[in-house]
């Protein structure tokens, strides 16, 4: 499947900022089922933009925008080619509980950490998901998705970025990413390791959650048959209409932005993730590019007076997170 | 005054046996016996106000009485002779050089947990660990450019080595201040003696900090980064810095601007090079590590992993100074180096280990429980002098955090003779060399002695009420 994305992050302030130092993680990956044939990347103020690949294997893209500035914008367009692995569930032979792993890195998806927290409550939820004796990962694996999708509902506006899967293990709501953690801590609670995945979902003529913003779904390893991807909020294997851009161990190693700026500001953030599927893609798209936009920033003597802040020193904001298929203008602060 | 000079069975730094003092230590001995306690107490005098009037201090921490203070003094000067130095110094090379492999390895083939070296979950489990700097190649594949590695001498007078300092040791301007305190106080005594120069300290720092400047061939601007005027070294930041003739800057000095880093200055902005960083990993970035951080430069990571900018030292030696990674530098120096060690490690139990943890839990009460993490002496249990409901949290503590705590059987320390009133009396010591790497790696000739101030204390950090003396290493000729 030939995928566009259209990524539109638009940060406005209440007054002017300063100093804004950014991450991205917005490239899709380049990996055996999918391959990354274009990646376009929009900012402004205009800034030059590097990249770097960070220790997951993700393509981060920093700059910083040095003058006073009241507005980012970021479009991020990737073009991806997707194939299916139909069928490889059926044929896994692994069996639950799993042996002694051969990779000693494979430590880092069995930690808890912030986000994919250990508490009483996931105890239980695990208890009950348990399986006595042996049984086939592949099984266990689909189990535990198909509860985690039974037993929580999809609902915005009820946790945000910052929250533990704890919180959603208490009231029993949350978007994809709490759906994603969840299942993450459940598997690693069994010993089972599990990597947090951020991305888009295309959802075409069908209907699933999640499309049209950021996705989020967990990946789990098969010692036969390596990392496979399950997405528990619409209970099914990954298929050829996800786009995989960001890998962790939860998602505080995956925010699609991440920036500090200087200055007194509410923030404002507006999201737009758009999908479509292509015929085909034509040469002169394929590649790589970088294109400043047109948004203004000001010397100091433009509004002389709004930047007292310019001379306090304790004055750095992080920028919001956000996450995945969040309302695009929940407020943190 | 020596005359009711007590040797308690212990390793005496000056005495061979009671009233007999080592051939190296003669001069001094002679000395100070001449000049009687009457002149002894007017020098002292002379050195407290030396240190009143320079502003030498430090910060302690949790302490209701006033925070900066005094660093307290003892005029005897410790000697260590040249043959027993140069084993000393050639251990130390030995070690950081194994060390630096260490951290280049950990964060790029790891060929050591590869073959079993060591156990990854140490590693892996380690809070110092940092992933961030897995893949960075950074300048020259000096990772510890500054360390500070204390020694102890056991009963038999073996120097042990008790931690490494990889983070940001601090303590060196204390040893430049007492020598130069000493100098004054003890003019005739420093001529005769014939003791190593440490003095050129800042400028070996320099080099060292020039080595790896991203622009070699332009005259790099250097920076010493400082939490600012609360952190307990602070003295030790501005006096480093004007030593070096370099700027001491806070974090909000710095910024980041289209991949560089920026120091504000009454002219613009100006380009930095190097930062001789005394600022916590964890805070120095806030967009990479803690976010609440005030003291970092945001974006920092980003233009170090680009190599615009050189960090000393740099990120992630933190798993070089784990006390649990701490008992495999031995194993370290022989992997990397093929080389037997020089200076052997105390005995160490790691709690982690479920053997370990069980006869450290049945032998609490004489072992020396510390956290792995934690310097300046905090957090620690001396086993054979805590009160049993102490002994007992700490089990609580390692039963249930395992990871974060070793032991390590007690250390008859050493002692060296300290004025007390109008006498002497043995004091428990150990040493902080101090090892610079950059273009080679140099030792400076002797460190900080640091003493327990107490009779019968074995804990000798500054934070903890220690006080330090002045420590002669002498030239070739005087032991020929």
């Amino acid at each position: 499947m030939l995928l566009r994305t259209t990524h539109k992050t638009r940060l406005s302030y209440s007054s002017l900022i300063g100093e804004t130092v950014m991450e991205l993680r917005m490239a899709p990956r380049h990996e055996r089922n999918q391959h990354r044939l274009a990646f376009d990347l929009a900012v402004g103020p205009a800034t030059e933009v590097r990249s770097y690949f960070d220790w997951l294997g993700n393509t981060v893209h920093v700059f910083s925008i040095g003058g006073f500035h009241d507005a980012i914008e970021i479009v991020a367009t990737s073009v991806v080619q997707t194939t299916a692995r139909p069928g490889l569930i059926e044929k896994l032979v692994d069996i639950f509980p799993l042996g002694p792993l051969d990779d000693y890195a494979l430590a880092d998806y069995l930690r808890f950490d912030m986000l994919v927290c250990d508490s009483p409550a996931l105890t239980d939820f695990v208890q009950k998901l348990r399986p006595r004796g042996e049984a086939r990962l592949a099984e266990v694996v689909g189990q535990i998705m198909a509860a985690i999708n039974r037993d929580f509902t999809y609902q915005g506006g009820v946790t945000n970025a910052a929250s533990p899967v704890s919180e959603m293990l208490g009231h029993g709501r949350g978007v994809c990413q709490d759906f994603a953690h969840l299942m993450i801590a459940t598997l690693r609670k069994l010993g089972v390791p599990a990597r947090y995945v951020s991305g888009y979902i295309h959802a075409g003529r069908q209907s699933y959650r999640g499309a049209a913003q950021s996705h989020a779904w967990c990946e789990v390893y098969f010692p036969s048959a390596g990392w496979l991807p399950f997405d528990p909020t619409n209970n099914c294997m990954v298929g050829e209409h996800f786009v995989k851009v960001g890998l962790g161990r939860s998602y505080r190693d995956v925010p699609p932005h991440k920036g500090v700026f200087r200055g007194f500001a509410d923030e404002n953030i507006a999201v737009e993730v758009l999908t479509e599927e292509l015929p085909e893609v034509s040469n002169r798209s394929v590649g790589e590019r970088f294109t400043p936009l047109g948004i203004p920033v000001y010397r100091q003597s433009a509004r002389g007076a709004a930047l007292r802040w310019a001379l306090d020193e304790q004055v750095q904001q992080q920028q919001q997170q956000q996450n995945a298929d969040r309302p695009v203008t929940d407020k943190i602060r | 005054m020596f005359d009711s000079y007590e040797m308690d069975g212990l390793f005496d730094e000056m005495f061979e046996k009671p009233g007999v003092p080592r051939q190296f230590y003669q001069l001094v001995h002679q000395r100070l016996i001449t000049l009687g306690a009457g002149a002894l107490a007017q020098r002292r005098r002379m050195a407290d106000l030396c240190f009143r009037n320079q502003g030498i201090t430090f910060t302690v921490y949790k302490d209701t009485a006033g925070v900066e203070k005094i660093f307290p003094f003892d005029l005897v000067p410790r000697l260590i002779p040249a043959v027993e130095w140069s084993t000393i110094e050639e251990g130390l090379v030995q070690r950081i050089t194994a060390l630096n492999m260490f951290c280049h390895d950990i964060y790029h083939r790891q060929s050591i947990l590869r073959e079993k070296i060591i156990d990854p979950e140490l590693i892996y489990g380690a809070k110092m660990l940092r992933r961030e700097m897995m893949g960075v190649n950074v300048p020259r594949d000096i990772y510890i450019h500054i360390c500070g590695t204390d020694l102890i001498r056991d009963a038999q007078g073996r120097y042990l080595v008790l931690e490494d300092n990889c983070r940001s040791p601090s303590g060196v301007s204390y040893v430049l201040e007492n020598r130069a305190v000493m100098k004054r106080v003890f003019p005739a005594l420093f001529q005769n003696a014939r003791v190593r120069a440490i003095e050129d300290y800042p400028h070996n720092l320099l080099c060292a900090l020039k080595h790896i400047s991203p622009r070699p061939s332009e005259t790099p601007c250097i920076v010493v980064l400082t939490p600012g005027v609360f952190n307990s070294a602070y003295f030790e930041h501005s006096f480093l810095a004007r030593q070096m003739g370099v700027e001491l800057v806070e974090g909000r000095d710095l910024l980041v601007e289209n991949n560089f880093i920026y120091m504000r200055t009454t002219t613009g902005l100006k380009r930095v090079d190097v930062i001789y960083r005394r600022v916590d990993d964890d805070f120095l970035d806030p967009l990479c590590f803690r976010p609440d951080s005030f003291l970092g430069i945001p974006g920092v990571m980003n233009v170090y992993r680009m190599g615009n900018v050189a960090l000393a030292n740099a990120v992630g030696t933190g798993i070089a100074d784990d006390k649990a990674i701490y008992p495999f530098v031995p194993d370290m120096i022989r992997f990397y180096l093929r080389q037997e060690p020089i200076l052997p490690n105390v005995p160490t139990y790691i709690c982690a280990r479920a053997a370990d943890r069980q006869y450290v839990l049945e032998h609490l009460h004489e072992l020396v429980v510390k956290p792995t993490n934690e310097a300046g002496g905090y957090g620690m249990l001396m086993g054979h002098q805590a009160t049993a409901a102490e002994r007992g949290e700490f089990a609580e503590r390692i039963k249930s955090e395992p990871r974060n705590f070793i032991a390590q059987p007690v250390v008859q320390l050493s002692q060296h003779p300290g004025i007390v009133d109008s006498h002497f009396e043995g004091r428990r010591i150990d040493l902080r060399p101090y090892i610079l790497c950059g273009q080679r790696v140099t030792v400076m000739p002797g460190g900080l002695t640091r003493v327990a101030l107490k009779k019968g204390s074995l804990v000798v950090n500054s934070s903890q009420g220690g006080g330090s003396k002045d420590t002669w290493v002498l030239e070739e000729e005087d032991n020929a």
